[in-house]
């Protein structure tokens, strides 16, 4: 082997992720500065121009009520709809994993929801939920119900949010699973037949344990983008009725591109970056593994 | 060696399985068929309430939104010109995209699932972190790069926007996948007498294939609907099929008609690429044959 081969095979790992590193450095690092650079800042329709104001904003924002609001929203939001879509998916995931027929046109069906354009979806859920049009107050109303306006009162309006929510990314965790799923090895199964271990417990103690990483990422992913989810909440409620749904990213949308006030915005980005990245470590830590481990 | 009352329990478990399964696909579906039953539709039954499931077919929406006709039963459409060409740009973007994004991503992953080094955990976590930067810290730096780069309206401005967004994923999604698969098989498949790139690509792969058919999968889903960038990012070169459905959304009203033939025109694209891929998703094929 010549020096080269020998030096690349050696040093194989940094050079298989260079091109992932250096692309995302490329990328982000600018952004990420002059984001943090900006929430020290105040630039608004006032001042025209960014004038340095150190922990201001950051002041500001534990006075501010939106803020916690929005806090609030996107915590309950995230939990909620990241819970069901684990639970649901886990659960066709399994329902799948057998010898059935169709399976095929089945898996087909159920990615569906995921592949639809946000606009449409978030309109065509807006009438679903619609009063005077919507299927879901049809159907109620086959039943005796009376009409309910799922998205302009303040109770109901997030948890229509979250159904929707649910509705549309339940298909991912299913095939995550499911891709998941595919790869096990069946000695363990055997093994546990042999011994004559229930189902529950085949369960609980071999594929639960070996599709641990698997779960761990998909509740990652799908925990980042619920709590950085705009297009379908936008369109479904803009955050209404009130601030009942003010996500904060609905919050830092409004306070930068409505009413201008950018080094605020930037101020409150910064802080739903160090919420998440706790949020992913806090999952990391209580799935009991670290990410960076090699089996 | 099956008995009697154990296929009886196989008979009721699957019968209770498919129930529940029909159940879910009718719940997942109904929103969907609306949509597609609604791009037949005319105007006028569209939104009637009780829906109808018997109609009067009508081919005018999508004239209207492959073709740029404006009017459909007696109502007139806003006129949406270029649509054939911005599903086109759509999906420009989002191949070219997660064709570049696997490329580089599968490498990493496998790197970050097999090896120990120094640098391993910051590398790792700094790439997971960009998953989770904010929409609106990345927007205006971005925009003001574009600009400054004569990039504003091309396909390479979206294609690293979308790169942003999908190589996190991708590369820890694969490092998962690839972590499924015990390092004892290519260890074996060396000891006799392969080398290591021939023992990824003849054991690894194969047994990775249901894990990048999903990633791939992902990573068209999220660069296709891919909305905030394409918005501020483009204009009326590089305007992708998610933007251009908007136009669909007028001051007075929601074109019903035409938003939702278009919204089906969308799907189909990404359908097809589903139907492909989806072959890879054959259960541990060669995880008898090694043994």
């Amino acid at each position: 082997m010549g020096k080269f081969s020998k030096f690349s095979t050696r040093n194989f790992h940094y050079f298989s992720l260079l091109p992932v590193v250096i692309t995302l450095i490329f990328l982000t690092l600018f952004p990420i500065i002059f984001t943090l650079f900006l929430s020290f800042h105040e630039w608004s329709v006032e001042t025209g121009r960014p004038i340095f104001n150190g922990l201001a904003n950051y002041i500001n924002m534990i006075k501010d009520n939106n803020f916690w609001n929005g806090l609030r929203c996107t915590f309950t939001y995230t939990f909620l709809a990241v819970g069901f879509e684990f639970i649901l998916g886990f659960v066709i995931a399994l329902l799948l994993n057998q010898k059935i027929k169709f399976i095929g046109v089945f898996r087909f069906f159920l990615i569906l929801p995921m592949v639809i354009t946000p606009v449409v979806i978030g309109l065509t859920w807006r009438i679903m939920y619609s009063p005077s049009f919507g299927l879901i107050n049809y159907f109620l109303s086959l039943l005796g119900i009376a009409p309910k306006a799922f998205l302009s009162q303040p109770q109901t309006a997030m948890y229509s949010l979250i159904f929707t929510d649910i509705w549309q990314w339940t298909p991912f965790m299913f095939l995550m699973i499911y891709a998941g799923l595919q790869v096990l090895p069946n000695e363990p199964y055997e093994a546990a037949i042999v011994d004559g271990a229930s189902s529950f417990q085949v369960l609980r103690y071999i594929t639960i344990p070996l599709l641990k990483n698997i779960i761990v990422l998909a509740i990652i992913f799908r925990t980042i983008d619920a709590f950085f989810s705009f297009d379908i909440i936008f369109i479904l409620t803009k955050g209404g009725p009130g601030t009942a749904t003010q996500t904060l990213n609905i919050y830092t949308f409004y306070t930068g591109f409505n009413w201008l006030n950018l080094g605020y915005a930037a101020a409150i980005a910064t802080i739903m970056l160090v919420i998440i990245v706790s949020i992913v470590f806090l999952l990391t830590r209580i799935a009991g593994i670290s990410l960076m481990e090699v089996d | 060696m099956t008995t009697l009352r154990s296929n009886r329990r196989n008979i009721v478990r699957l019968t209770i399985s498919y129930t529940l399964i029909i159940f879910f696909i009718i719940i997942f579906f109904i929103p969907t068929y609306w949509m597609i039953s609604s791009s037949f539709k005319l105007p006028k039954d569209i939104l009637s309430i009780p829906p109808k499931i018997i109609f009067k077919p009508t081919l005018d929406n999508y004239k209207c939104v492959l073709l740029g006709t404006s009017t459909v039963g007696k109502t007139t459409m806003p006129m949406v010109v270029d649509f054939p060409k911005y599903l086109l740009n759509s999906i420009i973007v989002s191949f070219s995209s997660t064709f570049i994004a696997l490329l580089i991503s599968v490498p990493a992953g496998y790197t970050l699932a097999r090896y120990k080094f120094k640098g391993k955990a910051t590398m790792g976590w700094y790439i997971l972190m960009t998953r989770m930067l904010p929409q609106f810290g990345l927007l205006i730096p971005f925009y003001i790069i574009f600009s400054k780069l004569g990039l504003i309206d091309t396909y390479i401005a979206l294609i690293l926007v979308n790169l942003t967004f999908i190589l996190a994923f991708s590369v820890w999604m694969m490092k998962g996948f690839f972590q499924e698969i015990p390092h004892e098989l290519e260890e074996a498949a060396q000891i006799d007498g392969c080398t290591r790139v021939q023992a990824i690509f003849r054991i690894v792969f194969p047994l990775a294939s249901p894990g990048m058919a999903a990633t791939a999968i992902f990573l068209i889903i999220l660069c296709w609907n891919e909305f905030l960038f394409a918005l501020i990012l483009t204009g009326s070169n590089a305007k992708t099929a998610t933007v251009a459905v908007y136009n669909f959304v007028t001051f007075r009203e929601v074109v019903w008609g035409g938003l939702t033939a278009a919204g089906t025109l969308i799907t189909i694209p990404v359908v097809i690429f589903f139907l492909i891929v989806q072959r890879s998703f054959i259960r541990g094929m060669t995880m008898g044959a090694i043994k």
